[in-house]
């Protein structure tokens, strides 16, 4: 396995990449500044973003756009902060842009031509935080329905959407769910007329205080009584205009094939996608508005309900991201860090078993969705075993985990282990070779290595396009470091490919958690630190010292410095990353998840044109998303 | 009690001594005659048609159920779960439990719904099936009706299904249903052609449209012990594998199930059905499984003659239900098996491959007969063997074509550095 002293010694620090950006750039950059290891670098016109990100990826080898993430400042101005994370493959730098925006003119150019993936984050920012951008493709809503008057993440947006008692200093009007695309009219005899969409848009609130919401409607419907009775609410960028004798099919989002809630108004021509538009956003819980509003450590519950499938990976994500902004991360006991790898290990197994069962099962082949299940039930016993809980297990804790192993946990774990080989084995004797499988997973859905870069794909989506980059091993966190593991890679980034690299990444999580266990060193599990981890009960209710302490983590929760940080981790699903933007205290500023399955949807419209309909599940089954992850 | 008989109501004609063997073999018919004969002579030959209709639905509604929990368990047990368990013994009254279910539910009909087409398409799905079991011997002399042509009319009668599909389909008014109906229709049709021309097969060679010819053409053994069944041959073989394909396609059963499939177009056709009416659809289903296996061991496995001369003791409708049995199995564990076809998949390999197989099937059995007067020492083994490769490599040779065709060499796949 090769360590972080294998990549080429030559490569440039991101700070170094950061001053050939502002040599470049001049005074429309500043030099960029460290924070926990990460490089800021503050563009002054944000009029110029598209050119330095251009030449950011084309000259300083950063290909992949993590995430565009905006920060409202509230008071302060200007109001708003836009935030480019940047990573590049070739020196495994990541480097962030910032631009400050004004409140009375919240626009910034589209990076779209740069990186194509930056289509749907860009709708993310706009729909959450009201920011515009000039030149966008498809400046619609994402999360939030066409229409929707608010933009959620700005700060004077109350919590739960309710209006509050202090109608001049806070957002007074209720946050409008009569109106959303989620009631269907009744009477016609014709389904066309009761979608909800066949209805016409909101009309335009006079009493509200936020002055963009005019500017969102006019954004949401540039043509709302055309669109209203349309086929399709707004186009996929550069395709075809829809014919007119295409059959409209609404798929989801309550399908058996969609896994969750995700909508997809399909074209079809027969049995073939024209076009896909797929309508996310119907289980947005709000997770980063939440995360204002509570303490580091009470947010590590909501993590579990981002990917479902793998709650101990997202908790080991999360805390692993506060650690770092706490800069902790380095003290991290080592039985903590192989816990926690643990952890991720078996997560990541639970959520391939369950990816690759429900791929086979929309597939028509049952069998294999029941044995992966089988499986994946003890894994839920031993998951219940270490944290009490089946599911949102929450075992995590800044700076440790809730609890210790129990006894005899690590055999039940190594019993397990030889039963999923045989499980892993049983499942690849029926599928791999399977000729009807092959047929219909070969050669669909393919995902060129370019594409696939161009949209930010991660974890084995983005390897089994053939790229070779897996965070475990380019920066390894926790006790990665020390644990052998090979990251396989695809050919052709099909369906296929997909399929194989999940089955061999099960393998390969079985052998780490082996040696996990081989290693497993005794000791404390948390750090010693009173200021950061809550104190032994029995020395709170004897000592004075630990009460303070126990009091104030309760209360105030732990005491982050002001900064920015985002880490990301290898979830099973790709690269779940947690940008915290911190102003001092126990509260986050902003919190934004860089959602791996929120960019494996929004590749969608651009993969289903041209196949046919089984293969969109196919495809979706490959992809392997949760939509409570996309949709946070 | 006499051990060797027991007094017997033969038929109308009277009592006499019979061996329990005759009793259990003749024993339907006596009771069919014994019931008309209390009849006017006007009705009775009403009554002669519809005792055996009424016996025929009775039993195949009776298998329906049980096949129901048969499939359930029988797939539990592939999937390593215990399947139905706990209603009767064994869990075996699990099917009484679902028709309560079923007729108790709400009969809920699309607003926008074609009520009087999606009030029929159920029964016509059903009607036809129900008719096409009526030319099946069930046994020696158990049969329904034996019309000359009983072939033709099983295959005239099963091709409605079709009708009812886009039936159901169209008048739901929902654009899954008329994408299952496409589909179902596509499928039908594709696969009616291979399934009559493996059948086809058979009717040359017994000379007969009779299925009850059919079945007495199969009757015998080589050299005592092997039954002259049609699978006993190198064409009957073949014959057999395409029939079955085309069958399982035909009543769009795993991995055949696109006009349902469940992941894809949540229900097809019948997504818009619930309560009895969809009962009635998965009954047509079942009797479409029923009647396709039926015909399979009455063209291929020697309707109800028995494997063994000695095992011809018992009754013959006893064999003919076992084989019936093992059919059914094998669809349940082809259901358990495999992932299902993409449409286009499909149908390539209806037309493409199926197709010409059950062509070339037409000239092995041509073949076969024409070597049929080879009187060498070892000239059966020689021509069984002939034959076998004039079908089989053919079957092979395509096959690996078809696959190359798509330009797929084996996919290698690395660790990355």
């Amino acid at each position: 396995m090769p360590s972080p002293a294998d990549s080429p010694p030559a490569a440039p620090s991101a700070l170094e990449l950061g001053r050939q950006l502002q040599s470049r750039f001049g005074e429309a950059v500043s030099g960029p500044v460290e924070f926990r290891g990460e490089a800021t670098v503050r563009v002054a016109d944000p009029g110029r973003i598209p050119e330095i990100c251009a030449f950011a990826r084309r000259e300083l080898g950063f290909d992949f756009l993590v995430d565009i993430t905006s920060v409202d400042q509230g008071e302060t101005a200007p109001r708003f902060t836009i935030v480019y994370e940047l990573y590049g493959f070739t020196h495994r730098q990541h480097l962030r842009l910032t631009a400050d925006l004004p409140e009375e003119n919240a626009e910034a150019p589209t990076v779209t031509p740069v990186w194509r993936g930056a289509d749907w984050l860009e709708r993310e920012v706009y729909d959450m935080m009201g920011i515009r951008f000039a030149g966008h493709p498809d400046p619609r809503r994402i999360l939030m329905w066409e229409g929707y008057p608010h933009h959620p993440l700005r700060k004077d947006f109350p919590l739960e959407g309710r209006p509050t008692d202090l109608p001049e200093v806070a957002f007074t009007l209720p946050a409008p769910l009569e109106g959303g695309p989620f009631v269907a009219a009744t009477g016609s005899p014709h389904a066309t007329d009761r979608e909800p969409r066949a209805r016409r848009p909101l009309r335009a609130d006079p009493g509200s205080p936020n002055p963009a919401a005019a500017a969102a409607r006019s954004l949401a419907f540039p043509d709302a009584a055309a669109r209203a009775r349309g086929p399709l609410p707004g186009s996929r960028p550069g395709g075809p205009e829809p014919a007119g004798d295409t059959l409209v099919l609404n798929m989801g989002p309550s399908h058996p094939a969609t896994h969750g809630v995700l909508r997809i108004l399909l074209e079809l021509d027969g049995e073939i996608v024209r076009k896909a538009t797929p309508d996310i956003g119907y289980l947005h819980r709000g997770d980063e508005k939440i995360a204002e509003h509570m303490t580091y450590a009470q947010f590590i519950p909501y993590t579990d309900r981002l990917d479902y499938l793998a709650p101990l990976a997202n908790n080991v994500a999360y805390v692993l991201a506060v650690e770092k902004l706490l800069g902790i991360d380095d003290r991290l006991t080592p039985r903590c860090q192989y816990i926690r790898v643990i952890c991720c290990e078996l997560a990541r197994i639970s959520a391939h078993l369950l990816g690759l069962g429900c791929f086979a099962m929309d597939l028509g082949a049952m069998t294999v969705f029941l044995y992966a299940f089988t499986e994946r039930e003890k894994v839920y016993n031993l998951v219940e075993a270490l944290s009490g809980a089946r599911f949102t297990a929450s075992y995590t804790r800044i700076g440790g985990l809730a609890r210790d192993l129990p006894p005899d946990w690590t055999r039940q774990l190594r019993q397990f282990l030889h039963e999923v080989v045989v499980t892993i084995d049983d499942i690849d004797r029926l599928l791999t070779r399977n000729r009807i499988f092959v047929d219909r997973t070969r050669g669909v859905g393919a995902i060129p290595r370019d594409m696939a870069i161009d949209f930010g794909l991660t974890g084995p989506n983005l390897r089994a396009s053939g790229v070779d980059h897996d965070l475990r091993r380019d920066h390894p966190y926790l006790a990665y470091r020390d644990l052998a593991f090979e990251v396989p890679t695809g050919t052709a980034g099909d369906c296929y490919d997909r399929y194989l690299v999940r089955m061999e990444e099960m393998r390969q999580s079985v052998r780490l958690l082996h040696q996990c266990l081989d290693h497993l060193p005794d000791g404390p599990i948390d750090i010693p630190d009173g200021k950061v981890v809550l104190p032994p009960k029995r020395q709170v209710l004897t000592r004075m010292e630990e009460l303070i302490h126990q009091f104030m983590l309760v209360t105030q929760g732990v005491n982050a410095p002001p900064g920015q940080v985002y880490f990301a981790a290898e979830n099973p699903k790709g690269e779940l990353g947690f940008y915290i933007s911190s102003r001092g205290g126990g509260v986050p500023h902003r919190l934004k998840i860089r959602s791996p399955s929120f960019v494996s949807i929004s590749l969608l419209p651009h993969l289903l044109p041209g196949l046919m309909i089984s293969d969109i599940m196919a495809v979706l089954g490959s992809l392997d998303f949760v939509m409570g992850e996309c949709d946070r | 009690m006499n051990m060797e008989g027991i007094l017997a109501l033969t038929g109308w004609g009277g009592l006499r001594w019979v061996g329990p063997v005759e009793l259990f073999e003749r024993g339907p018919v006596w009771l069919r005659d014994w019931a008309v004969g209390w009849l006017p002579e006007g009705a009775k030959v009403w009554a002669e048609g519809l005792i055996p209709a009424v016996a025929v639905l009775a039993v195949f509604g009776l298998l329906f159920g049980l096949a129901t929990v048969a499939e359930r368990k029988l797939l539990g047990r592939i999937q390593n779960r215990p399947g139905p368990n706990r209603v009767g013994p064994y869990g075996w009254l699990q099917f009484a439990a679902d028709g309560v279910k079923m007729l108790t539910k709400e009969d809920v009909v699309p607003r926008s719904a074609d009520r009087v087409l999606h009030f029929l398409a159920p029964i016509v799905m059903l009607a036809p099936v129900a008719l096409s079991l009526a030319v099946i011997p069930y046994g020696r002399d158990l049969v329904a009706a034996d019309p000359r042509c009983g072939l033709l009319f099983f295959f005239a009668v099963g091709s409605a299904a079709e009708v009812a599909a886009f039936m159901a389909g169209w008048s739901s008014r929902n654009k899954y249903s008329l994408l299952g109906a496409m589909r179902a229709i596509a499928q039908m049709i594709s696969y009616e052609l291979p399934l009559v021309l493996s059948a086809l097969t058979v009717v040359m060679m017994a000379g007969s449209l009779s299925l009850v010819e059919i079945v007495e053409a199969q009757s015998g053994y080589w050299w005592g012990v092997i039954p002259r069944w049609h699978v006993m041959t190198p064409w009957g073989l073949a014959g057999l594998l395409l029939f079955m394909a085309a069958a399982a396609a035909a009543s769009n059963r795993a991995p055949f199930d696109l006009p349902e499939g469940e992941s894809e177009i949540i229900g097809g056709f019948m997504t818009e059905y619930s309560g009895f009416k969809y009962a009635i659809f998965f009954m047509g289903e079942y009797f479409g499984m029923f009647a396709v296996s039926g015909l399979a061991v009455t063209l291929f496995l020697g309707g109800w003659q028995a494997p063994l001369a000695v095992l011809e003791a018992a009754p013959s409708y006893g064999w003919f239900f076992l084989k019936l049995g093992v059919m059914i199995a094998w669809f349940i564990w082809v259901r358990g098996t495999l992932p299902r076809l993409r449409v286009d998949h499909l149908l390539n390999f209806g037309w493409k491959y199926l197709l010409p197989l059950g062509a070339l099937n037409l000239l092995v059995a041509m073949v076969w007969r024409g070597l049929g007067g080879w009187a060498f020492p070892g000239a059966g083994a020689v021509r069984w063997l002939a034959c076998l490769a004039m079908i089989g490599l053919p079957a092979i040779l395509w096959g690996r074509l078809l696959m190359r065709s798509r330009g797929w060499g084996p996919r290698v796949y690395r660790y990355a550095s």
